[in-house]
């Protein structure tokens, strides 16, 4: 790899990343959080800096595969780190902070907040807050300013963190549908490369080039999901959610993040209207948008003609089902289809919302929704994990190898929707569904030993605890319960879940590269 | 009529000898072997290539009635045929192969100056496709449009058809009449006193609309299930899909791995074995004894010939072969094959039923036998007489289509200037049938 010809792709994310920081910064102003202001304009600052510094030591050449793919692995860390300093600036460790800021941008939603105010609405701990560098800061200004007459600072910490729970949601959002695939839809004279990012980022079975140029189909995408997002904002303002609500919990919805400004979660707003709304809206964000950008463009049943998309929906159907029968949900038939038709959603979406404690159900409910985490959303979905395709492939090679046993000489081929899956497709496909379930039993036995004097973390947390890191679900069963929180885990262990997060988003390929010696050869 | 034909294979070779007795034939082929088989005719033959415009105009191109092109490359046949409506020729018929330019067996491209694009292949498949309406069929072709339909169907000791032809004939649904007998290869008709026994082949002039009935009368179980194709070409491939579509459980076994490939990303329900035909133990791993129908259908005679053999040894009901070698048919069948197709067959009996405008269309071509439609025109001998006792020995009239309608004709029945009469008759009295419609 040519290090200072990716530097130069790293330091325009790292420009890009700085203006989007001010939103969230806007966002504090507006509700006064002076400190919330500071942490902002400094991480920006800092951001831009690294970026200029960076472009410096840069050169123009034309990047390459093996840059296209350490931007994208390295610039989802970079951005999970850069993105952490404001929770860090506001009083969070610095583990802490980057748990929370790669569980934003990976769309998983696992917090490490614990606490709430009178409204609801996470706060940071007062004591951590006091002691904050943004507190500091303020303080700093304040003594400077004490004359001024403009400029009126409290000498207490923020009392609300609006700006950076927008921060939180706004990140997620960001991280649907890809922080590089809006690189790569804004960033001019991108070229080849931009394809090969494209390809880096949104891996999987389904790759259909909707446009010629790989720069329009980002925009493309881009523009169906802004679409979309603008419409459920509105649906949720429309049946009362506060606009801030509204924000927050569409960009995570969207996203199938699952960061909601309120404690609560979804139960917090107590409407069937909210939770129907933001049903649809997860279950939508879990099919691929490309079929949503083909059902917009021309073809109106393409979603229909989905193989992926039909069984997704069968799935969600079955586990529903599953969860109501045999879930011991409270509650009347249409209560119960509700909650678990929800959490299903929720759950499979990898969105990680809820609207019910669910770590209260049966055995049943909870081990369906394990799988569920597992097999996670549809591929070019924003959601993550294995995805339903490989699911679909996985089980199809199965029964090709049954059928294959009775009949030695036959040539069977693997068809999705009546088309031939090519084995070019289909070996990484299964190679992947393996190689996950290997990374999957790896990283809880490494969390179990981290864990292994912690009493509270059993082997039901445990796992979860990594299914739902490593599917960007969010939250898990037992102590990372869904109204539990990761603050508890032993540091290391959140280091491990911050990195599962990771590989996770990258679909392993990407991150994974990282690890090939062959990869750093110039 | 004039009639230009270039090519002078199998098909070429087959639509002159069908038609020099009463035409005027040119034929023309780039082979000097191919021409020489056409001396014994009195035909015309030049010997060049066929797409070239000036030895089409020698050959009288600009005069002839009817273009066939049939040569055995698609893209020579469609610019004979080009050259051919561009000179004002009104009937074009070019002989297609490439399923890029043909999808189905006879396709109208007039746009393009073609009448008919016939191919080989889709024809045969569409032909042996077409056998499968009760399990003993063997072959089922539709005339007249539809209106008529000629079968041939193989006869076991269950049916209730032994005995002599007159009273089996009284006890077959109305609308159906026996009009050839093949027994062991051999055709004939026969008279009202001979006897049908178990294993004959009957050929039958239905109504359509009767053929429910005759089905319910030969058989308890009403259609095939399993059949098994051996070879993935152009035949074995569109076979499959159309019995697919019919319903039916498919297996389909090819020798080139490739292939198998190509095929079974296109096929939907068909099971694609990869092996060799004659392999005696894929066909009883497959289970070709359990098989209501085996068509052997590879490029080679030899193949087919064993693999027929070997799925009869195993036990399968029925066995359709594709024989390329056109003389080859009656001794596929003397051996023990249902039924022999030769794809040059075909396509000769498609292009024939297509050259119109004579007073016959010649609907099955075979050195055994000929089942040729007549049309009563003003002035024919036959007019007003008793077909029955007009109609020399060996030839044996079976329907007719009166107004559209179709009539079985009894001992008494007298033709009607614009009746449409099918005959059949052995090769030998051909001529002195047609004597009897000409006017």
């Amino acid at each position: 790899m040519r290090i200072r010809v990716f530097l130069r792709l790293f330091a325009s994310l790292l420009k890009i990343l700085a203006v989007l920081l001010l939103i969230p910064g806007a966002v504090a102003a507006y509700y006064g959080e002076t400190g919330g202001v500071i942490a902002f304009a400094v991480t920006s600052l800092l951001t831009l800096a690294f970026g200029i510094a960076l472009g410096r030591l840069s050169t123009g050449e034309e990047p390459g595969l093996k840059e296209g793919f350490a931007l994208v692995s390295l610039g989802w860390l970079g951005a999970a780190f850069f993105g952490a300093l404001p929770y860090v600036f506001l009083g969070l460790g610095l583990i802490d902070g980057l748990f929370e800021s790669m569980s934003a941008f990976t769309t998983t939603g696992s917090s490490i907040l614990t606490e709430v105010n009178a409204e609801g609405y996470w706060i940071i701990n007062n004591t951590l807050a006091d002691s904050s560098l943004a507190h500091q800061l303020e303080l700093g200004v304040r003594s400077l300013t004490a004359n001024s007459t403009w400029l009126q600072i409290s000498s207490s910490p923020d009392e609300t963190y609006m700006g950076l729970l927008f921060w939180r949601s706004f990140a997620q959002w960001l991280g649907g549908m890809g922080i590089i695939l809006l690189f790569v839809a804004i960033l001019p004279r991108l070229g080849v490369a931009g394809r090969q990012l494209y390809r880096a980022e949104v891996p999987g079975p389904d790759k259909d080039a909707l446009t010629p140029r790989i720069k329009q189909t980002a925009r493309v995408l881009w523009v169906v999901y802004i679409f979309m997002t603008v419409a459920e904002i509105v649906l949720l303002y429309v049946v009362g959610m506060p606009f801030f609500d509204s924000l927050c919990n569409t960009f995570a919805s969207m996203a199938t993040g699952g960061f909601s400004p309120q404690a609560l979660s979804i139960a917090a707003y107590k409407s069937g209207i909210v939770d129907g709304i933001i049903t649809l809206f997860m279950f939508l964000a879990g099919a691929n948008f490309a079929l949503h950008y083909k059902m917009i463009n021309s073809d109106r049943k393409a979603l229909f003609k989905d193989a992926e998309f039909r069984f997704y929906s069968l799935i969600v159907l079955a586990t529903t089902a599953i969860i109501v029968l045999w879930g011991g949900l409270q509650g009347d038939i249409i209560r119960k289809i509700q909650l678990a038709g929800f959490q299903v959603v929720s759950v499979m979406t990898t969105t990680g919302f809820a609207t019910a404690d669910f770590d209260q159900w049966t055995a049943a409910a909870k081990f369906t929704l394990m799988l569920l985490m597992l097999i996670g959303a549809c591929a070019g979905s924003t959601g993550g994990a294995i995805k339903v395709v490989r699911i679909l492939l996985v089980l199809k090679s199965v029964y090709r190898e049954l059928l294959h046993s009775l009949h030695p000489r036959a040539v069977i081929p693997l068809k999705l929707g009546g088309i031939s899956v090519k084995d070019e497709v289909l070996r990484p496909s299964n190679i992947f569904v393996a190689t996950y379930i290997f990374i999957f039993a790896v990283a809880s036995l490494l969390l179990a030993i981290i864990c292994y004097d912690d009493p509270r973390m059993n082997i039901e947390s445990i796992l979860s605890a990594v299914a739902t890191t490593l599917g960007n679900t969010g939250p898990g069963f037992g102590s990372v319960g869904p109204m539990l929180s990761f603050a508890e885990i032993h540091p290391a262990g959140k280091m491990l879940l911050f990195f599962c997060m990771w590989i996770g988003r990258l679909e392993i390929v990407t991150a994974l590269m990282l690890l090939v010696p062959e990869f750093w050869k110039k | 009529m004039r009639i230009l034909i270039t090519g002078a294979g199998e098909v070429g070779f087959l639509i002159a000898s069908e038609l020099y007795a009463d035409h005027d034939v040119t034929v023309i082929d780039k082979d000097p072997a191919a021409c020489a088989r056409l001396q014994d005719m009195d035909v015309k033959v030049l010997q060049g290539n066929s797409a070239n415009a000036r030895l089409l105009i020698m050959a009288g191109i600009n005069k002839a009635d009817i273009v066939a092109a049939v040569t055995g490359n698609d893209e020579v046949n469609v610019i004979t045929c080009i050259i051919a409506s561009h000179l004002g020729v009104r009937q074009t018929i070019a002989r297609v192969s490439n399923p890029e330019y043909i999808d189905q067996p006879v396709q109208d491209r007039k746009e393009i100056g073609i009448s008919y694009m016939i191919c080989p292949e889709l024809a045969m498949a569409e032909d042996l496709a077409r056998s499968l309406y009760f399990p003993s069929m063997l072959l089922d072709r539709e005339l007249a449009g539809g209106k008529v339909e000629l079968i041939e169907f193989k006869v076991t000791e269950e049916m209730p058809l032994q005995g002599p032809v007159g009273e089996v004939n009284v006890n077959l649904p109305d609308g159906c009449k026996i009009m050839a007998i093949n027994r062991k290869g051999d055709i004939s008709i026969p008279s009202k006193e001979d006897l049908i026994i178990s294993q004959d082949h009957l050929f039958l002039l239905c109504n359509p609309k009767s053929l429910p009935e005759l089905r319910r009368m030969l058989h308890e179980e009403s259609s095939p299930h399993k059949a098994l194709i051996v070879g993935g070409g152009m035949v074995g491939f569109y076979l499959a899909s159309r019995l697919e579509k019919m319903g039916l459980d498919v297996k389909l076994i090819e020798v080139n791995t490739d292939r198998c490939r190509e095929i079974a990303d296109k096929l939907s329900r068909t099971m694609i074995l990869n092996g060799d035909g004659t392999d005696i133990s894929l066909l009883r791993e497959e289970g070709a004894e359990f098989m209501d129908v085996v068509f052997a259908v590879t490029g080679l005679d030899e193949k087919n010939l064993l693999c027929s053999l070997l799925a009869k040894q195993l036990g399968a009901k029925k066995i359709l072969s594709r024989v390329n070698r056109y003389d080859y048919i009656k001794l596929f069948e003397l051996v023990g094959v249902d039924r022999a197709v030769s794809p040059g067959q075909v396509t000769a009996d498609a292009v024939l039923q297509r050259v119109t405008g004579g007073e016959e269309v010649i609907t099955l071509s075979d050195e055994r036998m000929e089942l040729v439609d007549f049309i009563a025109k003003a002035g024919a001998k036959i007019i007003g007489k008793s077909i029955s006792k007009e109609l020399p020995k060996d030839s044996l009239v079976g329907m007719i289509l009166r107004d559209g309608r179709p009539m079985m004709p009894d001992d008494g029945f007298k033709v009607k200037e614009g009746d449409r009469v099918f005959v059949m008759s052995m090769p030998e009295v051909v001529a002195k049938v047609k004597k009897l419609f000409i006017s």
